[in-house]
């Protein structure tokens, strides 16, 4: 762990990660109109709405990737920024198609940050720790030595998996994890997040519009609708609520004030 | 009546202000390279370093080009001596074939060949991979992994063409005049002493560094603009490949430019 580490108690009780009125638009179009959200501590909130209501930008404007327009945005108390991914945090980041790089081996991939960096170890003892990351992903150790074009989707997401749990990281981001997968597959990804998240204690942040991915391993829920927080709650709160369009995304309907 | 004047008016000043956007937009796209390269530059002296990755580049742009950049450079030389022979003839001057061909390939066409051979090869496939990395989140994906892509992907690819371009348009400028020595001793029936005394005696220190010069700038050229038009790319497979053309393309360009520009710095009457 490399990131910030909290050092009181008041820091403690600090959200993790924390957005206030943040806004963004493309081209004179606004995506986030004043966007809300905390994540405490070891909460693992996911992020829903539907195709193009601003899930991902809000994500890559929590990990610095692209500016937030206004607003603040802190993770760990300190402002994300493009030289300063996710404020300085130990992260982890599952990207949609894994995002491993094509001219490294998985090996290479999963110790990408074990080989680098002022907390660099020796290739043997990555080695090590590539293969029981991956192990722990479902993944055999005879991948280490592919490349990813000679990975299935599933095994891109898994290797992808191992890559951001691989220095234990504070911080656990996902970006549709289960986008391509088919249900078998996508179940059993949703069940290792679970696990990962539970066993590690870390923070978790997630967007998908995949119902079964949020009952599998979210604590808390956030439907994005109109560039703002349109309802947040407990994972078991959400067939309580009355909220119309949560309602809608929930059930899968196609007429309600989500379009 | 006023509607259609001013109609045809408009028609009339259409054709000049699509030239005046055109030339704004160039303008636009030169200033946006000068900061690029302002940017990669201020970053090649700070670490982290990523020797590895140096070493795949160098690996990339001078190994593997230097097949296609010698066999170039061999017929490039041989036609040289060719057409120097036809011209010269005229003037009954035996020294003009060795002079000619060790000049022209030293100073001009070793460099230039060379420079366009590999923005060919290597822009296109520096602006392909960039771009690839970005549309499928793999740039993202490096900073998310705490390393900056100016260090890790731009900083080592314009470090290594710059320092093997030099290299390449080297052993570009050997075999070349090789190729026309071939040609001249084996067809023009030179004497092979004699062809190899002209080519030591007339060729002069500042020819061979001034091409070599060249050489390292057009390498600069040839990584910055597959950099650039990699990350600026726009999204899916039309991005890449709009990339990948521009990268061949305005390298190609800028390197003809260059070597004129420089041809005057170095050269003038």
């Amino acid at each position: 762990m490399n990131g910030p580490a909290p050092t009181s108690d008041a820091d403690r009780d600090l959200p993790v990660i924390e957005l206030r009125g943040v806004t963004k638009s493309f081209r004179g179009i606004p995506v986030l109109s004043g966007v809300d959200l905390e994540v405490a501590r070891g909460e693992c909130l996911t992020l829903i709405g539907g195709s193009g209501s601003g899930k991902s930008v809000t994500l890559k404007c929590i990990l610095g990737l692209i500016a937030n327009d206004g607003g603040t945005i802190r993770v760990n108390g300190n402002t994300p920024s493009q030289s300063c991914i996710a404020g300085g945090a130990s992260i982890g980041m599952l990207f949609q198609g894994g995002a491993l790089f094509d001219s490294m081996t998985v090996f290479q991939n999963v110790a990408f940050q074990l080989l680098r960096g002022p907390n660099r170890i020796p290739p043997d003892s990555a080695r090590r720790i590539a293969a029981q990351k991956l192990q722990r992903v479902g993944l055999e150790t005879d991948v280490l030595d592919l490349y990813p074009s000679e990975l299935s989707g599933g095994m891109l997401k898994r290797a992808g998996l191992a890559r951001a749990i691989a220095t234990d990281p504070d911080i656990l981001f996902f970006d549709e994890p289960t986008t391509g997968l088919d249900p078998i597959r996508a179940a059993r990804i949703n069940q290792l997040i679970r696990g990962l998240v539970r066993e590690s204690g870390a923070t978790a942040f997630a967007i998908t519009h995949d119902m079964s991915s949020v009952r599998m391993f979210a604590t808390r829920a956030a439907l994005l609708h109109g560039g703002r927080i349109a309802w947040t709650g407990n994972v078991d709160e959400l067939d309580a609520s009355e909220n119309p369009a949560l309602r809608q995304f929930v059930e899968g309907l196609a007429d309600g004030p989500l379009t | 009546m006023n509607r259609v004047r001013s109609q045809a008016s408009a028609d009339w000043l259409s054709f000049p202000a699509a030239i005046g956007r055109a030339a704004i937009r160039s303008c636009a796209v030169v200033g946006s390279i000068a900061v690029f390269s302002l940017h990669v530059l201020r970053h090649v002296l700070s670490p982290p370093f990523h020797f590895r990755e140096f070493g795949r580049a160098v690996l990339n742009i001078g190994y593997y080009s230097l097949p296609i950049v010698g066999l170039t450079a061999l017929f490039a030389g041989a036609a040289l001596a060719l057409q120097v022979q036809a011209g010269s003839s005229r003037l009954s001057s035996e020294t003009a074939v060795p002079v000619i061909v060790a000049v022209g390939m030293v100073r001009e066409l070793g460099p230039v060949l060379c420079g366009l051979i590999v923005a060919g090869r290597v822009a296109s496939s520096i602006g392909a991979e960039i771009a690839t990395m970005k549309v499928t989140d793999q740039i993202d994906a490096l900073r998310t992994l705490a390393t900056h892509p100016t260090k890790f992907l731009f900083v080592p690819r314009v470090v290594a063409a710059t320092v093997v371009m030099p290299i390449l348009a080297g052993i570009g400028d050997i075999i070349g005049i090789l190729g026309g020595f071939l040609v001249s001793t084996g067809r023009l029936d030179y004497d092979p002493d004699l062809y190899v005394s002209f080519t030591v005696r007339f060729l002069a220190t500042s020819d061979v560094v001034s091409g070599l010069a060249k050489a390292a700038v057009f390498g600069f050229i040839i990584s910055v603009i597959g950099c650039y038009f990699g990350i600026n790319s726009g999204q899916g497979a039309k991005g890449v490949g709009r990339a990948t053309t521009n990268s061949v393309a305005v390298s190609s360009l800028l390197i003809i430019a260059a070597n004129y520009l420089m041809t005057e710095l170095f050269f003038q009457p």
